[in-house]
């Protein structure tokens, strides 16, 4: 931080020499015909996009990303391939491999036996959409949903591959997705913070999350997304303490910002406004945390609906039941994480069980917004950040086997926020390893995500060291095709 | 002075015959003007005729200069000079002549088809123009009366026709718009969303415009077809109908554009722009639909194929246009404040997005006081807000709102009769509202609502059903039925947070679903619904070890599964402690205060940090009490799983002293291995003994039992224990 206040300043003189020095027609003429853009508006180049308002109409006002850490498996769950299970205990063949890398967890197996799924699939709904036994709620909902089974994506491990979905890059450091939609629309809530995380573990293998996943990187730190706690309080130390007043804690936290002021005058660092904002933040929460996280007015409709589970704080089902409430308040970003999806070994009976956490309050979900008239503007999505193999790691039976990870193709859906409903995206080949048809990369994925809340991903741009970030990096396109 | 004359003599033979040639050009161009309409080009002509491009530039060029120089000639030194008086003529007379044969070839070039309209006709008569000014000049510049005046008009005018027939020549080679195009992309047609596009307005005619009615526009009319208006489309060209609509077999169009690229007939022709694939596809599917002009795409069923075509074109970031003026900026920042966000739908959008939160902070001013944006709100939530029926009055006059959210608000209907009179409202939400079966018809008054959300209110289902029914024109969202299916409550919770009590403790339970009935069991069996003790707060009290198994009930669910949850009896707790070996690396808990925290080893995780563990040595535990106590028996739970190398002690003595140092075996004992238990509860009784320091030894097993399979080799066997109780 301490460089981009200096470099601020250097920033300055130097366009006020460069606009010395760039006097006289002929320069300006021969700097035109060069650099197009050059003198089109005077610092353009230099300035940051105006920011706070979608770049055109949005079909989405708000997302919920239930991310489903750990990576199920698409051959459980929405990627039906029934030749895996004929050809069960069958090596793979090497063409259809292609010379894919393995992880360091299969690199040394010799065999590639390939094994058909263990739970049965059905076809639902209008789509005809292919279903496994193990998501009977998502089913229902199918009409509701759009599956994609063509995702792809570069990375093969858990902590590049998840921070890849969430940063658009492997490795870190950059701004989460939540924090570049806060950047490009600003809040809706004052109240609120515009990108919230919450975090639930399931039964299964799991891999941890980080903070990094919804760090701010390079922007504000203003747009970092806010961790709620799993426990009875979702926001800890929200209450006043004992004996202090309303008022007291006004006149403290205004006398604070003005101690604030006088530092930030002197230094000039960003991130002192950030925190004077910060705390007024924080006083406005103590009001609308209770309001918005309070369950006792939920019908007992709604309590069926997401399952009894939902009561439970810390639970996937209290965590989906929230967001819908913190989306309802304005929230622009409200991120779920459930750990567990990483079945290297017994993946019928663990997966079983995760899905039994996550099945019917992800579809809860979907029908709840929808029935408040909240999915058009709402835009959820299911999914981990990749897929698992066609074939067993370690030794199998028909009951019992695991699969490692495979970047090369995986199932996700999304729904509402002018995405199309009752729609099956992409194909897979028959054995599950690759895309046959529209595949659709991280980068388009993030670019559609965008594009739903009014962001063109080519514009919503941040410059920092020298060089305009997006959260496409330099790719992605919008998937035209599941836009409705 | 000969020399002179000589070359006057050739001049003169020059200027007659040349004179001459011009004449005759001028009469033939005459004489070809007034019989245009009966002229009939023969075939080798028409080569001639399309050379009228090629060879308009040298009159072009010569007539320019010869007019520049003819503007400066006269000063009076110039006048005669030869450069300006010769050299001048010849270039007139070789510009005017080739004009002239121009004009002829153009004349021949716009008898060919498509070739007509008022550009047409400025370009003719401006090049014609042109033909007769630089021969009149030619002729009048001889005489002595011809001055500078007319030589500087002349000049103008000739290079003036030029200018304006150069300029309508190439409006009719390249098109209307060709040369402001690059710097006129600021009135660029304004894109239309997909729900305002028209079949032909939006799909069909941008084609054509850009791919077709360059040659098929009133001034160039190849085929007499037109192809800007509907009119003229239905009319057809010269070769007929391009289209009966629903009948494209028959279809002329089709048949042209679906030509192979070598056909002379195919459209477009070749070398100019091609119709890609989709626009094939879009057009044969609109000759094979009705041939609609004005219906909207979104009429068309979701699945008709033109629809699915031409949405895809549709580029899903167009902002709606709305042709209200935008609201002043300082009063949309003075409305905005923490509990309400007034912003544009998107940059540069006049439609404003109001969102009110807080319901401590609602009044009905804070609705009221939108009225100087009350035509730019365009979408509204009060979602959560204790909204009264007669708040709503404050939305009359938001013509333009079409987004209303009155989510869970307090109103009971009659306020929504103000509703009615917005014009443009589509989406309402009114779930979880106190709205009754009474208010239905109300919804029927609001002309334009597609979207309802109106779910969790006291309208029964029937009636919402039938209300679907009667109004298939808006998606009634009127929430998931209750279909009787029973779900299987969750755990129960213990609330205690210790299962070592010294004298008497109080079971204490929860439940997060409200009104759920607790049953237990102490006799290890599952508890059912009618049989088992009913838990009921403050009531159940614990004074020896006891197992509960309880379950969670409650009408129109199933039963929970049981939680067990064992209390164990610690009177005596040691003042200080200590563990005479070091536990495992992964095992190492919370050190000797694990073993006495009164929280048992959780059975499901022997990772958990509640359980502390040993390998291969001998493990001593010291305690100390500050005033002798009676000793009565020692217990303490293992962890067995043989599949990771987990196995209980197998030895245990008991030490006693009253002063350090002093110590005495009371106790020794050996234990065998229980089968197929995880959590082993082990209890030895001592006989009565007082003492003020008090040892264990646990003794582990030291190798794996039985046969060691090849993966385990160099295993060695752990020892798991927690909680150690005295009494």
């Amino acid at each position: 931080m301490e460089k981009d206040i200096i470099e601020h300043s250097l920033n300055q003189s130097r366009r006020r020499f460069l606009s010395k020095l760039s006097l006289g027609l002929g320069s300006v003429a021969l700097g035109s015909l060069l650099i197009p853009d050059l003198f089109s508006s005077p610092g353009a180049a230099d300035a940051m996009p105006t920011t706070g308002l979608p770049h055109f109409a949005p079909k989405a006002k708000r997302v919920i990303y239930l991310f489903q850490s750990g990576a199920p498996s698409q051959l459980e769950s929405f990627d039906y391939k029934p030749k895996l299970r004929e050809m069960m205990g069958q090596e793979l063949p090497d063409s259809v491999r292609g010379g894919q890398r393995l992880t360091g967890m299969t690199a040394s197996q010799k065999s590639f036996p390939m094994v058909g799924s263990a739970v049965d699939f059905k076809q639902y709904g209008k789509a005809q959409a292919w279903v496994s036994d193990m998501f009977p709620y998502t089913a229902k909902v199918v009409d509701d949903i759009c599956i994609i089974r063509s995702m792809h994506t570069e990375a093969i491990n858990h902590d590049p591959a998840i921070t890849f979905f969430e940063t658009g890059a492997q490795q870190g450091n950059r701004p989460s997705m939540g924090s570049w939609v806060s950047y490009g629309l600003g809040s809706e809530n004052k109240n609120l913070p515009a990108f919230c995380v919450l975090l639930s573990k399931g039964r299964g293998n799991g891999q941890g999350v980080y903070s990094k996943l919804w760090g701010s990187g390079f922007l504000d730190s203003i747009h970092q997304g806010v961790k709620f706690s799993g426990g009875g309080d979702p926001v800890l130390y929200l209450n006043d303490m004992k004996g202090m007043s309303r008022q007291g804690r006004r006149q403290m936290l205004d006398k604070l910002a003005s101690l604030n002021q006088i530092s930030y005058k002197e230094f000039g660092d960003p991130e002192i406004a950030t925190k004077i904002q910060q705390y007024e933040m924080a006083y406005r929460m103590q009001t609308a945390i209770p309001e918005v996280t309070d369950l006792s007015k939920e019908p007992d409709s709604i309590i069926k609906m997401y399952g009894p589970d939902c009561l439970v704080p810390g639970t996937f089902a209290a965590n989906a039941l929230l967001a819908r409430k913190l989306s309802e308040n304005g929230v622009r970003f409200v991120q779920l994480y459930h750990q567990g999806w990483d079945q290297h070994d017994t993946l019928p009976t663990e997966m079983a069980k995760q899905a039994m956490d996550v099945d019917q309050a992800s579809a809860a979900l979907v029908t709840d917004l929808k029935q408040r008239g909240m999915l058009d503007e709402t835009l959820v999505i299911w999914g981990g950040e990749f897929g698992r193999t066609n074939y067993s790691q370690g030794q199998f039976s028909k009951e019992n086997y695991g699969r490692d990870h495979h970047p090369r193709c995986f199932s996700i859906w999304m729904a509402g926020g002018g995405i199309k409903p009752g729609l099956v995206y992409g194909e897979t080949d028959e054995f599950g390893y690759n895309i046959i048809k529209d595949p659709v990369h991280v980068h388009d994925f993030q670019a559609t995500i965008l594009n739903q809340l009014g962001l063109d991903h080519e514009k919503l741009i941040y410059k920092h060291l020298g060089r305009r970030y997006r959260l496409t990096d330099v790719s992605g396109s919008v998937v035209k095709g599941i836009i409705a | 002075m000969d020399k002179v004359a000589a070359t006057g003599n050739t001049d003169k033979r020059f200027r007659n015959i040349t004179g001459n040639l011009l004449l005759v050009l001028d009469v033939f161009v005459l004489f070809l003007l007034v019989f245009e309409h009966r002229l009939q080009i023969p075939a080798w002509l028409q080569v001639a005729g399309r050379m009228h491009p090629l060879v308009l530039h040298f009159p072009l060029v010569l007539l320019v200069v010869a007019m520049g120089l003819e503007f400066f000639r006269f000063p009076s030194r110039h006048v005669t000079g030869w450069f300006y008086e010769q050299f001048a003529t010849y270039l007139l007379v070789a510009g005017a002549a080739l004009a002239g044969v121009t004009v002829i070839m153009g004349i021949f070039l716009s008898r060919e088809e498509g070739y007509d309209g008022e550009v047409l006709d400025w370009h003719k008569w401006a090049g014609v123009g042109v033909l007769f000014f630089a021969s009149l000049v030619f002729f009048l510049r001889k005489y002595k009366w011809y001055n500078r005046l007319l030589a500087r008009v002349s000049a103008i005018i000739v290079l003036l026709l030029l200018l304006i027939t150069g300029h309508y020549g190439a409006v009719l080679t390249h098109g209307e718009d060709f040369l402001l195009a690059p710097v006129s992309k600021a009135v660029e047609k304004t894109a239309v969303p997909l729900e305002e596009a028209r079949i032909f307005a939006d799909v069909i005619s941008p084609i054509f415009e850009a791919k077709c009615v360059s040659c098929h526009n009133p001034s160039k009319s190849k085929g007499e077809l037109l192809l800007t208006d509907s009119a003229s489309i239905m009319k057809g060209g010269k070769s007929g109908k391009l289209f009966v609509p629903g009948d494209p077999d028959q279809s002329l169009l089709l048949r042209r554009i679906h030509l192979p690229e070598g056909d002379k007939k195919r459209m477009p022709p070749a070398g100019k722009p091609q119709l890609t694939g989709t626009e094939i596809e879009l057009i044969t599917r609109w000759v094979a639909g009705t041939g609609r002009f004005s219906t909207k795409i979104t009429e068309l069923p979701a699945t008709d194929s033109f629809r699915v075509l031409a949405s895809a074109g549709f580029s899903s970031t167009v902002t709606k246009n709305y042709d209200f003026p935008a609201a002043d900026a300082g009063i949309i920042s003075g409305l905005n404040n923490e509990y309400r966000v007034v912003s544009p739908l998107a940059a540069g959008s006049p439609a404003l997005d109001v969102l009110l939160f807080n319901r401590a902070a609602w009044s009905p001013e804070r609705l009221s006081e939108l009225s100087p944006i009350k035509k730019q709100v365009v979408s509204l939530s009060l979602n959560a807000l204790p909204v009264k029926d007669a708040d709503l009055s404050g939305l009359v006059g938001f013509d333009n709102l079409e987004l209303l959210n009155l989510n869970g608000t307090d109103i009971s209907g009659e306020g929504l009769k103000v509703l009615s009179g917005l014009p443009a409202l589509h989406t309402l939400s009114v779930s979880g509202t106190g709205l009754t079966a009474a208010d239905l018809p109300v919804f029927t008054t609001m002309k334009k609502l597609k979207s309802l959300a109106i779910w969790n209110t006291r309208i029964p289902q029937d009636d919402l059903l039938d209300f679907r029914a009667g109004n298939p024109s808006v998606t009634v969202n009127a929430g998931s039925p209750d279909n009787g299916v029973k779900l299987k409550l969750n755990l129960p919770q213990v609330v205690n947070k210790v299962n070592v009590f010294s004298g008497k403790a109080l079971l204490e339970l929860s439940h997060p679903v409200k009104g759920v009935e607790l049953r237990y069991t102490v006799d290890g069996t599952r508890p059912d619904s009618s049989t088992s003790f009913v838990y009921a707060a403050q009531e159940v009290i614990i004074d020896s070890n006891t197992t509960f198994h309880i379950r969670a009930f409650k009408e129109g669910w199933t039963g929970s599964e049981e939680i067990v949850y064992s209390f164990y009896e610690g009177r005596l707790r040691p003042d200080s402690m200590a563990l005479l070996a070091r536990p495992n690396e992964v095992h190492k808990a919370n050190g000797v205060y694990t073993l006495f925290d009164q929280v048992l080893g959780n059975p499901a995780n022997f990772f958990s940090g509640s359980w502390i563990g040993f390998s291969k040595v001998d493990v001593g535990v010291l305690m100390k009490f500050d005033r002798p106590v009676e000793l009565t028996s020692v217990a303490f739970n293992t962890f067995q799983a043989s599949y990771r190398e987990f196995f209980g002690p197998v030895a245990l003595q008991v030490w006693t002293a009253s002063q350090p140092g002093d110590f005495r075996l009371v106790k020794s004992v050996k234990f065998t291995e229980e089968k197929n238990r995880a959590v082993v509860f082990r209890k030895i009784e001592l006989p009565g003994t007082t003492a003020r320091y008090v040892k264990l030894v646990f003794t582990p097993l030291d190798k794996l039992p039985g046969k060691v399979s090849k993966e385990k080799v160099g295993l060695v066997p752990v020892m798991l224990i927690d909680e150690i109780l005295l009494n």
